[in-house]
């Protein structure tokens, strides 16, 4: 009888101590920065409104810098001098789509929703969480005409738009001129006529002791991807549709097995020997030390050519950059800033702040500072750019060049697809699968969803 | 004689001094490999992982603070993970006691419980717990996080001690009671010094699980207040744009005070380790 009470009063004395370690957190917790609602409502009470924001370009993001003046430029303007801005920082476009998801389905969203590389508007949109944006463009027709029609319908969900497109994502290949000298060849002024025209480039390179490509495997095999979406987007109409349809179901087509084929052989050939494993930055490295003599990317590589922190000094003088093999270019609207306000004078203010991120000014600003490429048909690009990133200027005269677009597995695949190419990838490299097998566990993986 | 006798017994040890170089160098190799790479440039990390760095600059560590709060969010750590070790040793001391030695009703019932809560998935929690959170004002404090790394560590940590606890011989008890002391004396003065072993075990555990935890960190909290080292080391990996000589330089930084506090406290830690097997 002693021995249970003496449980008993144990068993006390363990949820007191439990309350006690709580309290003492409790304290330290508590003596920190207001919570977020008071922070609000302190504001609100006085002339400014508050809008939360979920920044993730902070830390080393490549638009840190860009955002950071345009968070604090658009409180400089007529609409923007009431606003005030409540940041919460999440680095990392990874860790910031965890979060928006789980605040999606909580209903808890921030003022300004912005977009983080993954396509969340239609779950956004189905949430009903995110304000419809289409009377604002309705009642602003000379703000709507600055997007084209494709980036517009991206981020329309039945027929209503909830996001402001703030970017296009492009890709094509930046060479190594010195290389290219070294192996005596003679790079074309936009594109290789032909992919068999480009590979006996790269058996020159070969020849050379020079390797040709940059590829990897690590982290979703951003450049292989990049590689592929150009074999198949430029493989007729057929291969060119594909690559332009989302969520594809099937991949054992006459183009994709063809693409996959020579994937696999310029994965065994014509890449370093770390490519099986390895990431992006370790090929960008190997880009930067004169090592590969091409690479796919986008323009927010410029400025890291132009680093000299992570390239040698005068390497930005080196690169050249052309299209794709038979004048492909990968070209996908992006998913857009979306509004997740409920109170009119935050959408207001909001909607205030997306205009000011997309106007004329701060896109060309976005391209100078973080290579973001302009969402607007048609932008002026001053003549002084020719000048001052003379590689920018080339990437934006040479869009128009493009004979084939096409979008790109990480933008236009399913997560298990996308997942399943990176793993499979070194298996196809190594030869323990065929290019059949390859596009069969790919179609596996997508009829899975 | 003597001295070949001697030479074989040299011959025949050194596989051990093998043996304990190899676990050093597996151990301690990792460290000197982050703390070298602290002072590389990018291209130096990307070209070659294991060449050494072509000069000692401390530009990468005024880089580790300049890009995030890395001192506050250490503080932090210390703070949430120091209170949740405690929570979780001092509540398993007790509950595991109880039921590695009693019997009682609803004691498997209590024990199911404790393992389905090990089955659930962190993604499978998260919204109830977001919700819970923001309704109970826990919502981005140290004290919301404490309770979740107690709630989370105490289910392992449980079965090690009830496990612990069920090694070490019910004569000890029985003879403490003949002696005359109470349940509380013996739990006390009798079990406690004994299962030390154990509960350094479950500290350590709870120490690093907590120390690295991320996912909650990021979905529970939303400013500096309650932010910990794991997220503060997500501000050097931006997309196409990681700075690993920062991230080094904010891990050595991050790590070293807990690896010094480590060697300043291991007698400690050693002693408390080997006096229950002594006394017992």
């Amino acid at each position: 009888m002693k021995r249970k009470m003496i449980c008993s009063m144990l068993v006390m004395s363990m949820t007191a101590a439990l309350a006690a370690g709580c309290g003492s957190g409790a304290d330290t917790g508590g003596a920190a920065e207001p919570s977020q609602e008071t922070a609000e409502s302190a504001a609100d009470s006085g002339d400014k409104v508050v809008l939360d924001v979920i920044n993730y370009h902070v830390g080393t993001d490549y638009a840190a810098e860009y955002y950071e003046y345009l968070f604090s430029a658009f409180q400089e303007t007529e609409e923007g001098k009431n606003v005030e801005f409540h940041f919460e920082e999440i680095p990392t476009t990874d860790a910031f789509n965890q979060k928006i998801k789980l605040l999606i389905s909580s209903g808890d969203l921030p003022d300004i929703v912005l977009n983080g590389g993954n396509n969340i508007t239609a779950m956004a949109a189905e949430s009903g969480k995110v304000a419809d944006l289409t009377p604002y463009f309705d009642a602003d027709p000379e703000w709507k005409s600055t997007f084209d029609e494709a980036s517009l319908a991206f981020n329309t969900v039945d027929g209503k738009i909830y996001g402001v497109p703030v970017s296009k994502e492009i890709s094509y290949i930046y060479y190594n001129k010195t290389l290219f000298e070294e192996a005596g060849l003679e790079a074309p002024e936009t594109a290789y006529e032909t992919w068999e025209d480009f590979f006996a480039a790269c058996d020159t390179l070969l020849e050379h002791g020079i390797t040709p490509v940059s590829m990897d495997t690590g982290d979703l095999g951003w450049l292989s991807n990049l590689w592929y979406s150009a074999l198949i987007g430029t493989e007729g109409e057929t291969g060119n549709e594909f690559m332009n349809t989302m969520y594809p179901t099937d991949y054992n087509t006459p183009e994709v097995e063809a693409a996959t084929e020579t994937l696999q052989t310029m994965l065994s050939t014509y890449t370093t020997a770390d490519a099986i494993g390895g990431k992006y930055d370790t090929m960008a490295t190997h880009f930067f030390n004169g090592e590969v003599a091409m690479l796919p990317n986008g323009p927010w590589m410029i400025p890291d050519i132009g680093n000299t922190e992570k390239a040698p000094e005068g390497f930005y003088d080196q690169v050249g950059i052309m299209l794709l093999p038979e004048y492909g270019m990968e070209m996908v609207p992006t998913p857009g800033d979306m509004v997740g306000a409920t109170e009119p004078e935050k959408i207001e203010a909001a909607v205030a702040f997306l205009k000011f991120e997309t106007s004329a000014e701060n896109q060309l600003k976005g391209l100078e500072m973080a290579g973001l490429q302009p969402v607007a048909a048609e932008i002026d690009i001053p003549a002084s750019l020719t000048e001052s990133d003379p590689l920018m200027a080339d990437v934006l005269e040479i869009q128009s060049k493009a004979r084939w677009t096409y979008g790109q597995n990480q933008a236009y695949w399913y997560q298990n697809v996308i997942d399943t190419f990176s793993v499979q990838l070194p298996e196809l490299a190594y030869g323990n699968i065929d290019a059949q097998q390859f596009c069969t566990l790919l179609s596996e993986a997508a009829q899975k969803n | 004689m003597r001295t070949d006798s001697k030479f074989v017994r040299r011959v025949l040890g050194a596989p051990k001094y093998l043996f304990l170089l190899f676990f050093v160098l597996i151990s301690v190799g990792p460290m000197v490999w982050a703390f070298l790479s602290s002072f590389k440039t990018y291209a130096e990390i990307n070209s070659s992982a294991l060449s050494l760095p072509g000069s000692f600059n401390l530009k990468n560590y005024a880089d580790a603070f300049r890009y995030a709060p890395i001192g506050k969010y250490f503080l932090n750590s210390i703070e949430i993970v120091g209170l949740s070790v405690a929570v979780t040793v001092c509540f398993v001391a007790m509950c595991a006691y109880v039921t590695a030695r009693f019997r009682f009703a609803l004691k498997p019932l209590l024990i199911l419980l404790i393992s389905a809560s090990l089955m659930l998935p962190a993604q499978a929690i998260s919204q109830p717990l977001f919700a819970i959170f923001k309704e109970l004002h826990l919502y981005d404090t140290k004290l919301g996080l404490i309770i979740v790394y107690s709630a989370m560590g105490i289910p392992m940590s449980f079965f090690v001690m009830t496990s612990y606890y069920q090694t070490i011989s019910t004569a000890l008890e029985e003879s403490a009671y003949i002696d005359g002391a109470t349940f509380l004396q013996t739990f006390v003065y009798i079990i406690l010094p004994l299962a030390k072993p154990g509960l350094v075990t479950i500290a350590m555990l709870q120490f690093i699980n907590t120390w690295n935890e991320f996912y909650f960190a990021l979905m529970l909290t939303s400013g500096d207040t309650a932010r910990t080292v794991p997220i503060a080391l997500n501000y050097y990996m931006g997309t196409f744009a990681n700075n690993y000589s920062a991230l080094f330089a904010a891990v050595v930084v991050t790590v070293l005070p807990t690896i010094l506090v480590f060697i300043l406290l291991q007698r400690q830690v050693m002693e408390s380790l080997t006096a229950g097997a002594v006394k017992g």
